[in-house]
């Protein structure tokens, strides 16, 4: 039961951190549609932006924002600069954003070298407690519960603000929201700027998490979140939560009893629901028009 | 015929696709009030000529004047809010969102588009506004309903809706009686014709329909392979021998 409750707890704390890449990822599939692969290379430059800020600065909350602004700016340029101008090219789209993707896992080498840096807990978030014979980690708490802030910032955007309702819509059919005149093409910036922020926040968060950084961690990532995506269904913000909570859950049971097997599992999670649910478990079914 | 009254034109319009020329040198005058039909066989150029007039298209010539301004580089969603309304060819909605929510989105279009304005919550007198425009095309029993649950008539008066939300001042209708059953067409007819009658409209029909367009419009342009082939009023276009040889494949035809 104590190792069960670990797990969970474990796994909850890795959806939550899943889940900020996976939202950014699903929502700019759903209005732009970019299958951005270059996605965890944002994720990447997040985590060693903040990294180094923190060892420079030791100021915690400057890193998390840091990462956050290194994604976006980095998200803004991609967008206007490549993305722009190869909306409704889908091959081109997926060469490009891998081609961005390794680009940016290699350079991060050139200023902070190929073995990955030390990324410290700060020491007002490292405590831990043992409640009965189950270990309490106080950063995995503090991951989960920005997961969840992060969540409902999200939904209350989509819901209820103007912005969101504006998103809801050119999910469904961007050349309409045009000819409502909404400028459409400064939305697909804010959101591909949200989605790269939320990767970037993610990566200042996961350093400490994981205890480093280190340049595959990007690709690594990418390939989860990708996955979490396609399960939840893709543009959908709730399927995107779902699908990294199962993810989290089922990879810490995965690699604590069978660890060799933990991707396939993943990767086998992801084959039931595309034959049950071909549009992911929250997916609209697309008309084909 | 003083400059004030022309609504909409277009001077000269070409557009390729590569080798393809769909558009050759088009030039429409539209006058405020008046209402013109495109027709033409498939593949004429109509759509791709509203396109052009929207600015869903892109031009590789000539110019787009809007009340005297030239247009031609503003995207489409910039002529939207400036006064150009434009309905689809097949339906257009935001099938998940509520039939409130598709209106209101046409409604605060013309609300501010800087960043702080879109992270305002949605407002109070705007979706008054939206719900007065569905009560317009009778639609406020439907209002929480996604869109996407209503029937085809309903989904094209919605459309309608929608588009008067805008408050434009030229209407570019893309067949808008298309898939409608014969019994919804009249209703689509009398709103068409009530906006017409109020005079306030400069109206582009893109029909199929023959009975339609005769019913409608003050004049008739026929495109024919990217070219205006004649242009005139209806009965001297149902009379055109040209016209009759490209669009009515030689047979001369008459209204019944």
């Amino acid at each position: 039961m104590d190792v069960f409750l670990t797990l969970v707890i474990g796994g909850i704390g890795d959806g939550a951190l899943y889940f900020l890449i996976a939202a950014g990822l699903t929502l700019i599939f759903g209005l732009l549609q970019v299958i951005n692969f270059a996605h965890g290379g944002l994720y990447l430059w997040g985590a060693y932006m903040a990294t180094f800020l923190y060892a420079v600065t030791h100021q915690f909350w400057l890193a998390l924002i840091v990462g956050a602004g290194a994604g976006a700016v980095l998200g803004i340029a991609m967008e206007r600069g490549l993305l722009g101008r190869l909306y409704h090219h889908g091959t081109n789209q997926i060469l490009i954003t891998m081609g961005v993707m390794l680009i940016l896992s290699e350079f991060v080498k050139v200023p902070f070298g190929v073995n990955g840096l030390n990324a410290p807990t700060p020491s007002f978030l490292s405590h831990s407690w043992l409640v009965g014979h189950v270990v309490l980690v106080e950063y995995q708490w503090f991951t989960i519960v920005v997961g969840a802030m992060v969540y409902l910032v999200l939904h209350w955007l989509l819901r209820r603000t103007r912005l969101g309702m504006v998103i809801r819509a050119g999910v469904e059919n961007a050349g309409l929201v045009e000819a409502c005149g909404i400028p459409i093409r400064n939305v697909f910036t804010v959101v591909f700027a949200l989605g790269a922020a939320l990767a970037g926040f993610a990566g200042a968060l996961a350093g400490p998490y994981f205890g480093s950084v280190t340049p595959g961690m990007g690709l690594d990532m990418q390939l989860t979140a990708f996955i979490i995506v396609v399960i939840g269904g893709m543009g959908s913000v709730q399927g995107a939560l779902v699908g990294s909570l199962l993810v989290g859950v089922v990879t810490s049971f995965m690699s604590f009893y069978f660890p060799s097997l933990s991707v396939l599992v993943t990767v086998l999670v992801m084959a039931v629901v595309l034959l049950v649910r071909p549009q992911g478990l929250f997916g609209e079914a697309r008309a084909a028009a | 015929m003083s400059s004030e009254s022309v609504a909409l034109q277009a001077e000269n319009i070409s557009v390729s696709y590569g080798p393809v020329h769909v558009l050759k040198h088009v030039s429409l005058r539209l006058m405020v009030g008046e209402c013109v039909s495109l027709i033409g066989p498939n593949g004429a150029g109509k759509t791709t000529l509203m396109g052009a007039l929207s600015g869903g298209v892109p031009v590789t010539g000539g110019r787009v004047l809007l009340n005297g301004q030239d247009v031609t580089a503003w995207r489409a969603e910039k002529r939207a809010r400036a006064g150009i309304g434009r309905s689809f060819q097949t339906t257009h909605l935001f099938p998940t969102l509520t039939t409130l929510e598709n209106v209101y989105l046409a409604v605060q279009a013309r609300e501010g588009t800087n960043a702080w304005d879109y992270l305002r919550r949605v407002r109070k007198r705007l979706l008054d506004e939206a719900e007065s425009r569905l009560e317009q095309v009778q639609l406020t029993a439907h209002r929480d309903k996604p869109s996407g649950t209503l029937s085809h008539g309903d989904k094209r008066k919605l459309e309608v809706a929608m588009l008067l939300a805008l408050k434009p001042n030229v209407l570019l209708l893309d067949e808008p009686t298309a898939g409608m059953a014969v019994s919804e067409v009249p209703g689509m007819l009398q709103l068409i014709d009530a906006l017409k009658a109020q005079r306030a409209y400069a109206m582009v029909l893109v029909e199929h329909k023959m009975d339609v367009v005769m019913q409608l419009s003050d004049r008739i342009v026929v495109l024919h392979q990217g070219q205006v082939l004649a242009e005139g009023e209806p009965d001297e276009m149902m009379h055109n021998a040209d016209v009759a040889q490209a669009y009515l494949g030689g047979r001369h035809e008459t209204r019944a």
